[in-house]
Formats: C-alpha cells, sequence, structure tokens
C-alpha cells in the first residue's frame, strides 16, 4: 500500500526532518509511528498523503507514485484513496457534523444535482451511524465532546471509502478513557472496512492495537517491534 | 475548479459570515447606488433635452444666405429661401424620414382680442410660421387642418356658423355676413411658460391654464402694424383659435397650417410666393443618423439650426463622463474595501482551506470558492445599490413634482432608468467584488495546506 525509498524533508539546510527514509506498509496493516514532539511524524504523514510535496525521494501510496501527480491528480488522491485524521479534529464549526461529513464527496466531482448530493449525505448518516454518532448529525461541533469531534473527524475520513487512513496524533487531546475508544474504534475500522491505517501517537494503547511500532528518530525509521514492547510499557 | 463545490462552500460561508461579507460589500451599493442614480439623472436630462428642447431626431435646415456686413447692419447677397427642388434633394438623404417644409409669414400681423381672458383686449404685433399639419398629427390630432364645414353660409351671428366657423359681417355697420372658418393656430410650450413665467408679471395679467385656453381666439390682421405698415397692400381680417400646445411651434409668435400661410404670402407678395420656403424640418429615422444627415444637408448649402442640440449633447456627454470617472473612482475604494475584508477573511480561514485541501479541494476549488463567494457579494450590493438608487429617484421625482413646479419642459420624470442601466449597475459590482477578491483568491489558493496544518 504504501512504499517509501530514500525520503528526505528538510525545511532548512540545517535541521532535516526526514532522512533518506525507507518505509514499506501492506495493505490492511495499522502502524503506529511514535517518536519525540518534532521528530517528523506529521511531516512523515503529510508525506504519505499527498499534503507535502517538497520531499526528495519516491513515494508511492496505493499504486500511485506521487511525484508524478499535479494539484488536480493529488487532490483526486487525497479525495479518494486517503482519509486524514488530525489532532485537533480539524471539523468546520460553523456546518453541522453532517455537513463535515460530507465535504469530501463536494470534491469527488463524479456526481452532481439533488440525487448526488442526497447520495452524499446517506452515505454521511452511514459513516456517522458507524462511528456511533447517527443521533448527533444536525449538531455543530462545538457542542460536541473531544472524542466525539475525533469521532466526527474519522467519520469524515471514511466516508469516500479511502483505503488508506492517517491519524496525526488522534488521541492527543483525549483523557485516557476517550482515548481509548477512538483507539478501539479505529481498530474496528480497519477490521471492518480492511483498511491500512498509519498512526502518530504516544498512547499506549493505539501501539498495543497496533501490528507494527515504528520510532522516527533523527529523521529515520528505526526499531519495530521490539521499541513496541518499550512503549507499551 | 469544479462549479459545484465552489457554490456550495460559498453558501455555506456566506451562511455563516453573511454579516462581515455584507459590511464588505457596503462600499459597493453606495457606488452603484451613486453611479445608477447620476447616470439614470444624466439619461432623463438628455432625454428631455434632446428629445423635447433640442430633438435630434428632427433637424431644422435653412438656406445658408450669405451676407455683406456694412458698420453693424448685415445685407443679404441672394435669397434665402428653399425652392422645391431642395426640399426634394433633403429627401433623397440617406436617413431621412420625412421632409415638413416650413414657411414664414412675410407681411406684418397684429393680433387684437382677448378681452374676456386678460380683462381688457390686448393687441400685439406677432410673427406668424406655417408649417405642415403632419407634423404635429401626432399631438393635436385633425384640429390644425382648415375647416371645410359650414364656410360661406349667410350668418348673423357666430352662433349661426357652427363650431368651426365664424359670423364675419360684411361691414362694421352691417348685421349679415357670411362665415368664414377660424383658422386653426398652435402656441409653443416655450412661449406659455414664458407668459405665466415672466409676461403676466410685468403686466399684472392672470395666469393661463393651457387646458381652459383651448378654443380661445382672437383677431389677426394681416398686413397690419404696430411698427412699419405699407398702406397700399390693405390688410386681411381673419380669426384665428387656438387649438393647440405644440414644441414644433415657432418659440414666439403663432404658427398656422401652412397652406393658410402660402395664401397669405402670395396674396400679399406674388405667385412665386407660393413656392418659396423659409426652413424645413428634416425627420429622421434615428438620432444616430443626425451626423450624416447634417453632413449632407451641410452639403447643400444648408444650415442646420440645431447647435443647442449639438452644445446641450456635448455637455451632457462631458458631465455622463465625470459622472463616470466619480463612479469609477467609487468603485476602486469599493473594490479596495472588498480586497481588504476578503483578506482577513481569508486569513481567518486559513486553517480551513487547509482541511479542505487535505480532503480533495484542488486550488481551482479554493478560488472558485472566494470567487463565489465575491460574485454572490456584488450580486447582492449590485442590487442593492439599484434599489437605492431607483428609491432616490422616485423620492426626488416626488419631490421635484411638489416644490420645483412650473418650469418650462418639467418631464413627469428626471430620471431615465434604462434596463441595460440595471444589468451594468449589477455587473460591474459584480466586477468590483471580484477584482477586490483577487488578491485574497490567489493568496487563499496558493497557501501550503501542509505547512498550516503543521502549524508553522
Amino acid at each position: 500500500m504504501i512504499q517509501l525509498r530514500s525520503v528526505s524533508r528538510a525545511f532548512n539546510a540545517q535541521r532535516p526532518v526526514l532522512r533518506g527514509l525507507d518505509l514499506d506498509v501492506a495493505e490492511g496493516e495499522l502502524v503506529a509511528v511514535v517518536g519525540r514532539s518534532g521528530a517528523g511524524k506529521t511531516t512523515l504523514l503529510n508525506v504519505i498523503g499527498g499534503l507535502d510535496a517538497g520531499y526528495h525521494g519516491s513515494v508511492e501510496v496505493a499504486g500511485r507514485c506521487l511525484a508524478e501527480l499535479d494539484d488536480r491528480a493529488l487532490s483526486a488522491f487525497r479525495n479518494r484513496s486517503v482519509g486524514f485524521v488530525f489532532q485537533a479534529y480539524n471539523l468546520l464549526d460553523h456546518l453541522t457534523v453532517a455537513e463535515n461529513v460530507v465535504l469530501p464527496s463536494l470534491f469527488a466531482g463524479a456526481r452532481v444535482g439533488a440525487g448526488g448530493h442526497r447520495e452524499a449525505r446517506e452515505r454521511a448518516l452511514a459513516a456517522l451511524a458507524a462511528v456511533g454518532l447517527a443521533d448527533r448529525c444536525d449538531d455543530r461541533p462545538a457542542v460536541l465532546s473531544g472524542g466525539e469531534r475525533q469521532r466526527v473527524a474519522i467519520a469524515r475520513a471514511l466516508l469516500q471509502r479511502a483505503p488508506l487512513l492517517l491519524c496525526d496524533e488522534p488521541t492527543g487531546n483525549l483523557d485516557e478513557v476517550t482515548g481509548a475508544d477512538v483507539a478501539e474504534l479505529l481498530q474496528e475500522v480497519r477490521r471492518a472496512r480492511g483498511v491500512t491505517v498509519v498512526v502518530t501517537t504516544h498512547d499506549r494503547v493505539i501501539c498495543r492495537l497496533a501490528d507494527r511500532v515504528l520510532e522516527l528518530c533523527d529523521g529515520l525509521l528505526v526499531a519495530a517491534g521490539a521499541l513496541s514492547g518499550e512503549t507499551a510499557q | 475548479m469544479s462549479l459545484r463545490p465552489a457554490l456550495r462552500l460559498a453558501r455555506l460561508e456566506l451562511r455563516r459570515g453573511w454579516r462581515r461579507l455584507a459590511a464588505a460589500g457596503i462600499g459597493i451599493v453606495l457606488a452603484v447606488a451613486s453611479l445608477v442614480f447620476l447616470f439614470s439623472l444624466g439619461l432623463g436630462l438628455r432625454a428631455t433635452l434632446l428629445g423635447e428642447v433640442f430633438p435630434l431626431d428632427r433637424l431644422e435646415v435653412a438656406k445658408e444666405a450669405s451676407s455683406l456686413d456694412l458698420l453693424g447692419v448685415r445685407l443679404p447677397l441672394g435669397g434665402d429661401t428653399l425652392d422645391p427642388a431642395v426640399i426634394e434633394q433633403l429627401r433623397q438623404i440617406p436617413g431621412v424620414r420625412r421632409v415638413y417644409p416650413k414657411m414664414k409669414l412675410t407681411v406684418p400681423a397684429v393680433a387684437s382680442g382677448g378681452g374676456w381672458l386678460f380683462g381688457s383686449a390686448l393687441q400685439t404685433e406677432l410673427v406668424v410660421d406655417g408649417i405642415d399639419p403632419d407634423l404635429v398629427a401626432d399631438e393635436v390630432g385633425p384640429a390644425f387642418r382648415m375647416p371645410t364645414t359650414g364656410v360661406g353660409v349667410a350668418c348673423h351671428r357666430d352662433r349661426d356658423c357652427g363650431d368651426d366657423a365664424y359670423c364675419a359681417l360684411t361691414g362694421p355697420a352691417s348685421l349679415t355676413g357670411s362665415c368664414r372658418p377660424y383658422i386653426p393656430v398652435l402656441v409653443s410650450h416655450h412661449l406659455l411658460e414664458l407668459y405665466n413665467g415672466s409676461l403676466r408679471r410685468a403686466y399684472h395679467l392672470p395666469q393661463l391654464d393651457p387646458d381652459r385656453i383651448i378654443g380661445a381666439s382672437v383677431d389677426l390682421t394681416v398686413g397690419a402694424s404696430m411698427l412699419r405698415a405699407d398702406p397700399r397692400r390693405g390688410v386681411a381680417r381673419e380669426r384665428v383659435r387656438l387649438v393647440g400646445f405644440s414644441d414644433r411651434a415657432i418659440p414666439f409668435g403663432l404658427t398656422l397650417p401652412i397652406d393658410v400661410v402660402r395664401e397669405l404670402n402670395v396674396r400679399f407678395g406674388s405667385a412665386r410666393a407660393a413656392d418659396a420656403y423659409h426652413s424645413a424640418i428634416v425627420e429622421l429615422f434615428s438620432s444616430k443618423d443626425a451626423r450624416q444627415v447634417i453632413a449632407a444637408a451641410e452639403g447643400l448649402q444648408l444650415v442646420v439650426s440645431d447647435r443647442g442640440a449639438r452644445r446641450a449633447a456635448g455637455l451632457l456627454a462631458l458631465v455622463m463622463a465625470i459622472v463616470a470617472a466619480v463612479g469609477a473612482a467609487l468603485l476602486g475604494v469599493a473594490a479596495t474595501s472588498v480586497a481588504h475584508a476578503f483578506f482577513l477573511t481569508v486569513d481567518g480561514r486559513r486553517r480551513e482551506i487547509a482541511v479542505l485541501r487535505a480532503i480533495g479541494a484542488t486550488r481551482g476549488d479554493i478560488r472558485g470558492m472566494v470567487v463565489a463567494e465575491a460574485v454572490a457579494i456584488g450580486v447582492a450590493a449590485g442590487a442593492a445599490g439599484v434599489a437605492i438608487a431607483v428609491a432616490g429617484a422616485v423620492v426626488v421625482d416626488r419631490l421635484a413634482a411638489r416644490w420645483v413646479s412650473g418650469l418650462p419642459y418639467q418631464p413627469d420624470s428626471l430620471f431615465l432608468i434604462e434596463p441595460w442601466l440595471i444589468v451594468g449597475g449589477l455587473a460591474i459590482a459584480v466586477v468590483a467584488a471580484v477584482l477586490g477578491a483577487l488578491p485574497a483568491v490567489r493568496r487563499s489558493a496558493g497557501r501550503d495546506p501542509a505547512s498550516t496544518l503543521s502549524g508553522w
């Protein structure tokens, strides 16, 4: 699903964030990436998700070489192949929960008209039902708890049935119990839909659920299973 | 750029921030309102000036008479009349619909009477013009044609002759006579305005109601003069009756059917006077043809007495250009305020825009969203501006009707709000809003979503 070769990313010459990094993630795998703050975890997700194109090396995701895609194709790739879940949820406060979830369908381009809109809303309600929030579809994000907002973000990420879910510290703003619920939800989604999940996290629950735990250290991914054990402890 | 997400996102954004965006559009509202108001006023004045005061779709042409200036006295060299051949040449000019010859009465005339109206009979020297009744048929109908019924019948009093004739007694002491037709006469609105505005005050005379003096008659003595009469010619006594007012009538004097004037000119002059026209009204298919028709008439050694029209049109064009320049400046200021508002709006939404990019929005979608918001603001601001302008025009018209009445050529409305002006007001509002939003459009689409979402 994901193949990174010699990927480097630097925002200034003195301090490269990623340094010739290699990564392979199989389809349906749940990979947790840990590392201290500023290690480049978010940058790694941005590169994989086609949000950051300023890297060197080769990035292939879902059979597509991202360097070869122009803005339109890269946007379509993000829309159809990737679901993003952010630490800060990044929901649009002026929209209802359902409108937030349905947003990606706006950019899918295929369907137009009232029929397409209705169909997208039905999918949004189904996605909300999948994360246990069917009854909150007409609420604004501001009235939801942190855990509920993150569930809405996950529902939004699932709407387009993307095969890859990129989660940037999804439990970072949540308490331990709620974080565990969200981690369980991610695991459930992976099992039910067979999506590949890459999560950057400090959360031990997520690390325990992950197939592999990688640590981003000095711009490189190191220590897989062994480090997972350390983190879990 | 896909239209659907742009429109839907813009709709959602307008739902959230319509107050802020409405505030951004206030400048455009005021600019469009000022522009439409002033332009419609300019068009209204232009229509009045060129349609009624100096109609450019009707030109009056006369012979370019050469003369010799001698110690302040201008001595004519050659004739100053148009013969039927010249009239025919005028008819052949492209763009000319019809030609109406005009003839002046070439002998003096004195009008007397009106005692029932003014309190005592008045007597005044008059200038008399003759025009083709067809020229004013749309204004006064058949009333300006010489009546034929009841003429020549023996009578004792006016009552014996019906409505269109009067009893002309054979002598001052005679009790019998024969019926003669009233000669229909037209007076210009301008003369009535002048009388009601100035003359009546100077001579302490009553104000005249144009509707109530239609049908009034006075005696006309042709060949007589209070200044310089020629006793050898004799006089002709007629009675004229006012049948209407027209801007096509001579400004100061009486206007009679041309056949009556022709007959009098022949009677007091010679047979050649029958075809001696002093000018002609050239009716055009369109005022746009005026330039070429004027050039052709000048080629026939004719002069076009439309200097007022041309001067007025030039002045109005200048005023309209100034209005347009002021409007453009106002719109520039409005666009700047829109730019400022959009910059702030887009800046405040940079995270939101980054999220949209992350979930699949292209740069074009983001650009389209901001442009759609600008278009919506432009349409709303333009509609509001046009509505304010129309309301302002209605108010000004009502105030003018109430406080400024009795002016010459006062039209029903000072404004002419053409459909293209409304569409144009909307269009320039949209253009100003979109131009104002362009820097924000560039900025919003150009931002790197990764850096925004990472909080760099």
